[in-house]
């Protein structure tokens, strides 16, 4: 599903990944585990195509259409039309844009870019409010701008809701538990377990193993300097809760 | 409701106890009026009012709504002029738009002369190619526990230039006034400019005022996180720009002027 090959990048001239390899297959949950500093939000932020991080070399594929294919020269909205999708660390907020019309209108650029029916707002409101019960968001949410007045457990359940409705194949969880609390954690984790099919396939960093007892991953990597250097199953994650990371790196 | 003229000056006296049912038209461009409403009298208006000199005078519990729209072509210039004057418990809700011209200027001068008076003051340039707006407001506060809320945004492109200067005035006796001022502007285009200038005068010793002015730029995280979502960047950035809008045009009470400025601004 998605294939990142040799990947070295950077931000404002620091280099941050320095060859980056990572393989993840249909119906696969990977977690990306490492400390501080390692490269993880870059990672994310390399394969969602953000503009301020240059990929310096390799490749990060995706499979389109049943083809692997180098997403580098793409931009974020064709990347995730093409079915990837990026759960934020931080969501932003977007003031006097109501959370209804935001998620409408990314659902309709995904359904007009594969030549699918879009829906209008009658329909979509019962599509929205079905999703929205999943994850036990209060219906309020939906006329509000989009992330403004959203405490931060909201805010993290909005973007499993946003991933919901685009219903993508590959996604990043981007440090999606930190900020929650046990039970919002619980929640979000229902959340991701309830889109999780044979299908698609995720990669969840986090720093801590917390979430992993609530989102069982099949392969564990240990992010350390820009580079996977250990790989494992989930006892991995278990390990390093364990014995932290300072025995992985010397 | 009663209309004349006078000295070329349009009269509109509305009496006692009239309860707002069809929004007043006022006569496009060149306009002077004089607006009166009695006593409990509630009313809305509109009009393209380009070159105007319109007043009001809101006596007890009064409640105006009032949307002027200038309307200039890229190469012409107008001025015009809304003068309030409101009595006790009166309410004031005061909405400006312009596209702007070679040089489109509103003078705006309410004062708020009543106990418990309110005044909601409020305006847009949506300006693009070379054209200028100019809008000045003058708030005074000669009574105690008034209010005024002022929200001025404007959206900048090409090489534009919005002007705001905003003054308020709380004099002495104008105690337990509160005062709110807001000028938001959004810069499009490199060459865009803006001036703002907000003016806080406070005489009296209890009272809550604020102030601020902010000239920004398209933000680009806001760019990214809607492009993650699959909106491409012109969609992005159009959605963004409703956004910016909304929270003055949420101001407008009256559902039928708010759909007349969505017609003004059009596509």
């Amino acid at each position: 599903m998605l294939k990142i090959t040799d990947l070295y990048a950077s931000v404002a001239g620091n280099h941050i990944l320095k060859g980056l390899n990572l393989s993840v297959n249909a119906g696969e949950v990977h977690a990306v585990m490492g400390p501080n500093g390692s490269g993880k939000s870059t990672f994310s932020k390399v394969i969602a195509g953000h503009p301020q991080y240059t990929v310096d070399n390799g490749k990060v594929e995706l499979e389109i259409n049943g083809q692997m294919t180098d997403i580098t020269p793409m931009t974020p909205d064709a990347r995730a039309r093409e079915g990837f999708f990026l759960a934020f660390q931080y969501p932003v907020e977007i003031p006097g844009v109501p959370t209804s019309e935001f998620l409408r209108a990314s659902y309709n650029a995904v359904c007009r870019h594969h030549g699918l029916e879009e829906m209008d707002p009658i329909d979509f409101d019962g599509f929205i409010r079905a999703k929205m019960k999943i994850l036990q968001m209060d219906d309020k949410y939906i006329d509000r701008a989009v992330n403004v007045d959203f405490s931060g457990g909201e805010k993290k359940r909005n973007e499993i809701l946003q991933m919901a409705v685009l219903n993508p194949r590959m996604a990043i969880l981007d440090e999606t538990d930190s900020g929650l609390d046990v039970d919002s954690m619980k929640i979000v984790a229902h959340g991701v377990n309830t889109l999780r099919t044979k299908r698609n396939a995720m990669i969840v960093i986090t720093h801590y193993q917390r979430l992993l007892n609530y989102i069982k991953p099949d392969i564990v990597h240990i992010l350390y300097d820009g580079r996977i250097i250990k790989t494992g199953g989930p006892d991995l994650a278990l390990e390093v809760e364990n014995k932290g990371y300072d025995w992985l790196i010397k | 409701m009663t209309y004349e003229s006078a000295d070329n000056r349009l009269i509109i006296h509305i009496p006692r106890g009239t309860k707002p049912t069809d929004v007043i038209r006022l006569p496009d461009h060149g306009a002077a009026a004089l607006i009166h409403l009695e006593a409990g009298a509630e009313a809305v208006a509109t009009g393209v009012l380009s070159n105007s000199a319109i007043e009001v005078i809101l006596e007890d519990g009064a409640k105006f709504e009032l949307l002027r729209v200038a309307e200039e072509g890229p190469g012409g210039s107008c001025e015009s002029t809304l003068t309030v004057r409101q009595s006790r418990d009166s309410v004031l809700r005061s909405f400006y738009l312009t596209r702007g011209g070679r040089m489109v200027k509103d003078n705006l001068y309410v004062t708020v002369n009543g106990e418990g008076a309110a005044s909601f003051i409020n305006g847009l340039h949506v300006l693009s190619g070379d054209s200028q707006a100019e809008s000045r407001t003058h708030i005074e506060h000669t009574a105690p526990s008034t209010t005024s809320h002022q929200l001025y945004k404007s959206i900048v492109r090409d090489k534009a230039h919005s002007i705001f200067f905003g003054r308020i005035l709380v004099r002495r006796e104008a105690q337990l006034t509160q005062a709110y001022q807001l000028n938001k502007n959004l810069i499009l285009g490199p060459e865009g400019r803006v001036n703002t200038k907000p003016q806080l005068e406070i005489f009296a010793d209890d009272v809550k005022c604020s102030h601020g002015a902010a000239i920004g730029q398209m933000d680009e995280d806001q760019i990214f996180y809607l492009q993650a979502r699959g909106i491409d960047r012109e969609a992005a950035a159009s959605l963004l720009v409703q956004g910016f809008i909304q929270d003055v045009l949420s101001q407008i009470s009256h559902t039928a002027l708010r759909a007349e400025v969505g017609r003004h601004l059009g596509p």
